[in-house]
């Protein structure tokens, strides 16, 4: 037994080597373009993704040279319309739609971006959500007054909005205010911002103190995290009520709140977006990926459609 | 499997009925009549021949079946004398022995113990941890059990401030936990940093590391039972300790003591509290931010019982803590967290006869958990409630000495209740739970004295799904020599229960349940072993393990906002494996005392879609280390003074390599840049981890009345920076991605604490 006990314990390390796996780089088309019905064709955005040791310029990363159509599908998955994509902004990567026309609620878009040096094109398509409008409202003027009962911005909004499946909403809130100071932000935002605590707030001291500090521009349109049509109220007559949670509210004065319906893109997209740094049974330090639905490529293809109210709050 | 036992049954019993008799009785510590769980019992025939063996079970009791005759009958315990005493065996007969501590005869003696007569720690898969060693290692704040345990081969730690174990390539739901026969489903203090486990309290750490027999289920992996102290029934005893930021008292005693003297029972309580406000009073004085408004925790337990008779012993045990914290941070927010255990077990001990011994145990755990942010008014709740009612009755049944059988049933009813409450609106709230059942027949066979077979069937049931399980047993052990033991042990294990923990801070930990579409998780181990008795004090083990696991099943961390999901819909669905071998030098050599462990282990899990969508790759989880080394040692420089250090060393964890980055400068959902992570998820390596921890400890007589024991200890000695984690940030100046390193404990911690025997 003896004569044998050096060389278990040697097997392990031999066997054992701690390998990392592959963490080699391979730089891909990133697309960014948010459809949204009932408006204009949207923007296509196409980038290349960098590696973690090279700065992201935008400019330099931006694909210029691309071919890029946004096809509407038709019954049965011929196309209806094939829109032809040119670049009107090589700075940004930006594509424009050369045809006019708008987004369709309930439709299909094929995304077809043709790369040069790249043999296959990169593509996603979207189904867009269906058209859905306010009701009514209730408490769009109201104080600020977030730890008492108050209510903000209730809306009751026409269901459904994809047929045969829940919705999943975002809702953003936008100030409208033009230049507002640190007196024009809640307690909550003042506190991130105002990095020196005893001079006068001054968004752009603030900004130029340190590098990495949040700006006002940060939080000038702000948004909540992704929820289900699930969470909310549904009425006797198939109306949805939706009330505007106090956390989307940063600024005092006149917003804009928007109610999001987003598409399965835009939904994978977000979801996977929040958990990069951390996540509900991930381990500090795990990184998950993106869920990216673009086939040889990464980044979001995706629509969404909207109503939008402007809430007045304010100041105590 | 079950026809093969009741076979050899019947063969065996009339066999033993008409020749033998039976030595059976209690064994127990001398200075305070605890019973001592897995002493060995050995008879060795006067006229000659082969001695034969046991262990006392968990309350202390042993069944030797002899032929009639003379034995020469020696007790031993690791740390106690060993007692010998030659009996005359012609009929059944009850033997208690009371076992002295060698430490009685004073400070300077060396500490023996004969590592051979440890029968109970070499069985395969098990380990045992003495409380006095668990209380000597250095420690943060307090002694920890799990700390302790996690020093030991095969069992890992996911990083300085999580007490959580990771055994065998499993996670920390993978073990179950007991405590008197009770379950305990977060034992942790600190959100993780220690256990809950009072080492003043605890008489007994028994870890199944992997391959356990059938009268333990429910878990995957490995089993910690724990029991608590009985309590001196000899006299009134207690201890106090003082620490820099924690204090703990305990006090025993017998019960009022029979009109002819005899025992009645004993009882014991303890209690332990943070004692952290004055230190947090200081440090606001000094305007230091962000302190909590709130920081504290306890513990108590208690058990007392009751021998009404010889045959019979009552015993009532409980167990309570709670953690509360409330953190403000910028304006309008703050963090609350709360959560505790409380645990209740009612049991009674009963000799049928002296070959049929049976625990009957009623149980009762709670626990519960209030996590609330508050952010401008926007209240995020997710309270958890977990309750568990269960009746358990364990039957140990010895015909012969060739053969012990056990038997038992476990039914209860579980509750659990997660709701997610996101500003006033209930959104996840799943109400999982249902009834269970679970029973169990295993036999010991032993031919002969170099041979032992371990058999049994466990089946287990869960209503909500209606989920029925059968899970094979099976180990063997064979001793070509006296000090040779080779093992190989098989087991399928089945888990009805998912613990979704982010492995930092435990206060938001939940549980899930099996369901209609959610079966059970299910594995088998193989576990292969050679244990080495070395000299007379020093062992050696090596055991190698290979492990799957199947239908794993936890909270799909994709799913952004569960409310109207269907159960299973906010579940992901995977499997795993895990292999490795572990050593074990351990024994005493003059004055040093303690262990070299030696872990090679791999872990691996996969699931749908992920890491990229459309793939299903294997990856490491974040607990996976290849190599993994201790090092404890204690030596004793004499005039009281102890010195105790150990050594750790892992090479690194798994992480996710952030390769490169994309932007995200146009949403409609935000003015403010993004920045897209790609990552190769957990493909790297974490720089390799060591910690020196070093303690010394002075014992002596305080002012006369008691005994004092003063320790100083020192953690991270020289001042590793271990890395937990990274994090990244985009630089929105130059796009240069910025990784910051979080440390584990960076700095060297002093802990020190006095505690007084009286």
């Amino acid at each position: 037994m003896r004569r044998f006990l050096p060389l278990l314990l040697v097997l392990p390390l031999l066997a054992g080597c701690d390998a990392e796996g592959d963490t080699s780089f391979t730089s891909q088309v990133a697309v960014e373009s948010y459809q949204i019905v009932d408006e204009p064709l949207a923007p296509i955005y196409l980038t290349r993704t960098v590696a973690a040791d090279r700065p992201y310029v935008p400019a330099d990363a931006a694909v210029t040279d691309a071919v890029v159509t946004v096809t509407l599908v038709g019954e049965g998955g011929s196309p209806d319309v094939v829109v032809p994509y040119r670049l009107v902004n090589a700075a940004q990567g930006r594509y424009d739609a050369v045809m006019g026309g708008d987004v369709q609620p309930l439709r299909t878009y094929r995304l077809r971006a043709t790369v040069p040096g790249q043999s296959a094109p990169v593509t996603a398509s979207t189904t867009t959500p269906g058209r859905f409008e306010t009701l009514s409202s209730t408490d769009l003027d109201v104080p600020y007054a977030p730890f008492a009962t108050q209510r903000v911005a209730s809306f009751t909004i026409s269901r459904p909005v994809f047929p045969g499946k829940s919705t999943a909403f975002v809702f953003t809130s936008e100030t409208l205010l033009q230049s507002p100071t640190l007196n024009d932000v809640v307690p909550f935002l003042r506190s991130i911002l105002d990095r020196d605590d005893n001079g006068t707030p001054d968004f752009q001291e603030a900004t130029d103190s340190d590098d990495r500090s949040p700006t006002f521009e940060d939080f000038r349109l702000g948004s909540s995290p992704v929820l289900n049509e699930a969470n909310y109220e549904t009425n006797a007559d198939g109306s949805l009520t939706i009330d505007l949670p106090w956390i989307t509210v940063l600024f005092y004065g006149d917003l804009r709140v928007t109610t999001n319906a987003i598409d399965d893109n835009l939904y994978d997209y977000l979801r996977s977006q929040a958990i990069q740094q951390g996540g509900t049974g991930l381990s500090p330090g795990e990184v998950p990926n993106l869920l990216a639905r673009v086939e040889n490529g990464t980044g979001l293809f995706g629509s969404l459609s909207r109503v939008s109210a402007t809430l007045t709050v304010r100041k105590p | 499997m079950s026809r093969a036992l009741a076979l050899l049954l019947l063969l065996a019993a009339p066999a033993a009925l008409a020749q033998n008799a039976t030595l059976s009785g209690y064994v127990r510590d001398a200075s305070s009549g605890e019973t001592l769980l897995g002493a060995t019992v050995q008879a060795t025939p006067e006229s000659g021949g082969t001695a034969q063996g046991t262990v006392t079970n968990t309350a202390g009791f042993y069944t030797l079946t002899l032929p009639a005759g003379r034995y020469r009958i020696a007790v031993s315990y690791i740390g106690y004398a060993t007692k010998t005493e030659v009996l005359a065996l012609a009929a059944d007969r009850r033997y208690d022995v009371e076992l002295r501590p060698e430490d009685e005869q004073g400070d300077e003696v060396e500490v023996t113990g004969d590592r051979e007569a440890e029968e109970e720690n070499r069985r395969i898969g098990v380990t045992t941890l003495p409380v006095e060693t668990i209380k000597a290692l250095p420690s943060v704040l307090e002694p920890d059990v799990f700390r302790s345990l996690q020093l030991l081969p095969g069992v890992k730690a996911a990083s300085d401030f999580s007490s959580g174990l990771y055994v065998r390539g499993g996670g920390p739901d993978q073990t179950l936990i007991l405590l008197d026969r009770t379950t305990v489903y977060n034992p942790t203090h600190f959100f993780g940093l220690f256990s809950t486990f009072n080492p003043d309290a605890i008489k007994d750490v028994r870890l199944f590391k992997g391959g356990y027999p059938a009268e333990y289920g429910g878990r995957l992996g490995s089993v910690l039972d724990l029991y608590n102290r009985d309590g001196n029934d000899r006299h009134l005893d207690g201890t106090a300790s003082v620490g820099l930021l924690a204090s703990r008292a305990m006090i025993e005693g017998p019960l009022p003591r029979a009109e002819d003297g005899r025992s009645r029972g004993s009882y014991m309580f303890a209690a332990r509290r943070s004692t952290l406000e004055p230190l947090l009073a200081a440090l606001k004085n000094a305007d230091i931010d962000g302190l909590p408004d709130r920081f504290y925790f306890y513990d108590l337990n208690g058990k007392v019982g009751i021998a009404p008779t010889a045959n019979d012993r009552v015993s009532a045990s409980f167990y309570a803590g709670r953690d509360d914290v409330v953190l403000p941070f910028l304006e309008d927010a703050t963090v609350n967290l709360a959560y505790g255990n409380v645990t209740g077990s009612a049991g009674w001990t009963h000799l049928f006869s002296p070959r049929l011994f049976s625990t009957f145990t009623l149980t009762a755990s709670k626990y519960y958990s209030r996590p609330t942010f508050n952010i401008t008014g926007t209240r995020f709740e997710s309270p958890i409630d977990i309750g568990d009612v269960s009746v358990r009755g364990d039957f140990e049944y010895t015909p012969s000495q060739q053969h012990t059988m056990k038997a038992g049933f476990w039914v209860g009813s579980l509750d659990f209740r997660l709701t997610q409450r996101f500003a006033g609106q209930t959104g996840f709230s799943p109400r999982l739970g249902g009834q269970y059942a679970q029973a169990y027949v295993q036999e010991r066979w032993t031919p002969s004295s170099r041979l032992s077979v371990e058999g049994g069937v466990r089946t287990s049931y869960f209503s909500d799904g209606d989920h029925l399980r059968f899970e094979p047993r099976l180990n063997a052990e064979f001793r070509p020599t006296e000090r040779v033991r080779v093992q190989a042990g098989y087991g399928r294990f089945y888990q009805y229960l998912s613990l979704v923990s982010n492995g930092a801070f435990t206060a938001a930990d939940f549980w899930l349940t099996t369901a209609d579409s959610v079966p059970p998780s299910y594995g088998d181990q193989f576990v292969f072993g050679v244990k080495t008795n070395l000299t007379r004090r020093l062992n050696l083990d090596i055991e190698a393990y290979y492990r799957t696991m199947r239908d794993l099943f936890e909270y799909d961390p994709y799913i952004p906002d569960p409310a109207g999901l269907p159960y299973h819909k906010t579940l992901r669905f995977g499997d795993g494996y895990a292999y490795g071998l572990e050593t074990l030098l351990q024994g005493q050599v003059g004055r040093f005392e303690g262990f070299v462990g030696y872990t090679f282990a791999v872990t691996r899990r996969r699931f749908p879609d992920f890491p990229l969508p459309g793939q299903q790759a294997y990856y490491a989880p974040k607990y996976d280390r290849t190599h993994d080394g201790n090092v404890v040692a204690t030596y004793r420089l004499g005039r009281g003074w102890k010195a105790t250090t150990v050594f750790t060393y892992g090479t690194g964890q798994a992480y996710s390599v952030v390769t490169g980055q994309f932007g995200q400068r146009h949403s409609p959902f935000t003015s403010a840049n993004g920045t897209n992570l790609v990552s190769a998820f957990n493909q790297g390596r974490l720089p390799a981890y060591h910690r020196l921890d070093v303690g010394f400890t002075k014992e002596g007589r305080f002012f006369g009345f008691a005994d004092y024991e003063l320790q100083l200890q020192l953690l991270n000695a020289y001042s590793r920076k271990n890395v937990w984690f990274y994090f990244y940030r985009t630089d929105p100046d130059t796009g240069l991605l910025d990784r910051v390193t979080v440390n584990q404990i960076p700095v060297p911690l002093p802990n020190i604490a006095l505690t007084l025997n009286f």
